[in-house]
């Protein structure tokens, strides 16, 4: 019979236990409680918590209960017309889940860089607005093709330096005469951008303080974008992809 | 109409059907444990939204169903481990109802009664063990019955030699009794005291 007892002894163990998980208390005490909104019942720590967190978006603390009760009733609704279970609903979440995925890791990305645009690349760029430049591109099917290039096969082109894209401008700032640009990616095809000659129209307009800085901060904002989009095009090239259209052209 | 003879303990042998019992119960734990880790293992990326008394909730899966996974094993192990358990019970005592009997038989014989005989029911196991035990003690008790019958015999026939002035025949007769009687006990073969 001792087996008996111990097959009772462990299950009380389990139920036991059970019980214990199952009614914990997670609401709080009645007179903890500072707001009801039907079922949902907030602790009047939660609530201050909330409106620590929620303060600086709105007037006062009461706009903020106003906003909050509309937001749980809209939610209970929501619930009550069984939205999270809609197949439409879960794409939102699927695109929210990847979009907040993404952007994360690119705040991460780009707190993490430590961009800076000096004074003398401030000076060059806004030399630079008053030039023309000379140029040689060529589009390229494969990254292999525009690397091996030759100037000669590349077409010329004379530009002014002010209506090129902004990533390309910063991206000649620190290049010289004479020299090629890496391969850029554009949609399928890879460009290459030989920077033949510079000249300059006359002398750079006076930019005040303000503007100065307005204009660093662009450009700071283009370095770490060309930065990122460096950094993807390596995931790019570290990572197995493959496209299969089928029959679909 | 005779009464058809059923056994209706089926708890028969509490030490070894409990024993058993309480294997199976523990083998149904560590199922339900090994279960949980698996899943909390291969779940362990994934990520799971939940909406529980008017809030969202979104953490990793083993964590955010942990409360549902917990009440899930508690009702498998319920249902399912006492299940078990009955079921097991009836199952060891397809073998524990046998053995009871066998017990039974060997006291009997201890006793030095050879009337009894091991009964099995139609599902039962140790079916041709039974059967064989039960020719062993027909065999042994049919040596005994004519054992008995030579002893008699033997007991008639010195009955008669004090009696009659026949005696040398009366007494072969007896000596051929006897050795009737040696070839039956030579069926056993026992070690010598």
């Amino acid at each position: 019979m001792k087996y008996i007892f111990y097959i009772i002894l462990l299950l009380f163990f389990f139920t036991s236990s059970y019980l214990v998980i199952e009614f914990q208390k997670e609401e709080p005490p009645p007179e903890d409680i500072a707001l009801i909104v039907n079922e949902w019942r907030c602790s009047r720590e939660e609530l201050n918590r909330l409106l620590e967190t929620q303060k600086v978006d709105y007037d006062s603390p009461y706009d903020f209960i106003n906003s909050l009760i509309t937001k749980k009733l809209l939610i209970q609704e929501a619930k009550r017309q069984g939205i999270d279970k809609e197949e439409r609903f879960k794409d939102s979440v699927r695109e929210f889940y990847e979009q907040a995925l993404i952007k994360t890791l690119l705040d991460r990305k780009i707190a993490s860089l430590n961009v800076q645009v000096s004074e003398k690349e401030l000076n060059n760029y806004l030399s630079a607005m008053n030039s023309v430049v000379l140029l040689r591109i060529g589009s390229f099917n494969t990254l292999v093709e525009a690397e091996n290039v030759t100037i000669d096969e590349l077409k010329p082109k004379e530009i002014l330096f002010r209506e090129l894209s902004e990533d390309i401008q910063v991206r000649l700032l620190s290049l010289k005469t004479g020299h090629k640009l890496e391969p850029l990616r554009r949609g399928k095809k890879y460009t290459v951008i030989f920077v033949e000659d510079i000249k300059n129209l006359g002398t750079p307009q006076k930019v005040s303080e303000a503007e100065r800085h307005r204009i660093r901060e662009r450009l700071r904002r283009i370095k770490q974008e060309i930065i990122l989009e460096e950094w993807i095009e390596e995931l790019r090239s570290q990572a197995s992809i493959r496209l299969n259209m089928g029959g679909n052209k | 109409m005779k009464k058809k003879w059923r056994r209706r303990n089926y708890f028969i042998k509490k030490d070894l059907q409990g024993r058993y019992m309480f294997i199976f119960f523990v083998v149904i734990i560590a199922g339900i444990i090994t279960f949980a880790i698996v899943f909390g293992l291969l779940s362990s990326d994934a990520l799971t939204i939940l909406y529980e008394q008017s809030k969202v909730r979104v953490d990793d899966t083993p964590v955010a169903l942990l409360k549902q996974l917990i009440k899930a094993h508690w009702l498998v192990l319920i249902s399912v481990g006492v299940a078990v358990v009955i079921f097991s019970m009836f199952l060891t005592h397809r073998v524990a109802g046998p053995i009871y009997r066998f017990e039974r038989t060997v006291d009997d014989l201890i006793e030095g009664n050879l009337n009894f005989r091991v009964r099995i029911r139609k599902k039962d196991e140790g079916k041709e063990l039974a059967d064989k035990f039960n020719n062993l003690i027909t065999t042994y008790a049919d040596v005994l019955n004519e054992t008995k019958e030579l002893s008699d015999k033997i007991e008639k026939a010195l009955g008669e030699a004090l009696k009659t002035p026949q005696r040398d025949e009366l007494l072969k007769e007896v000596m051929e009794v006897n050795r009737h009687l040696r070839e039956k006990l030579e069926f056993f073969k026992t070690k010598q005291k």
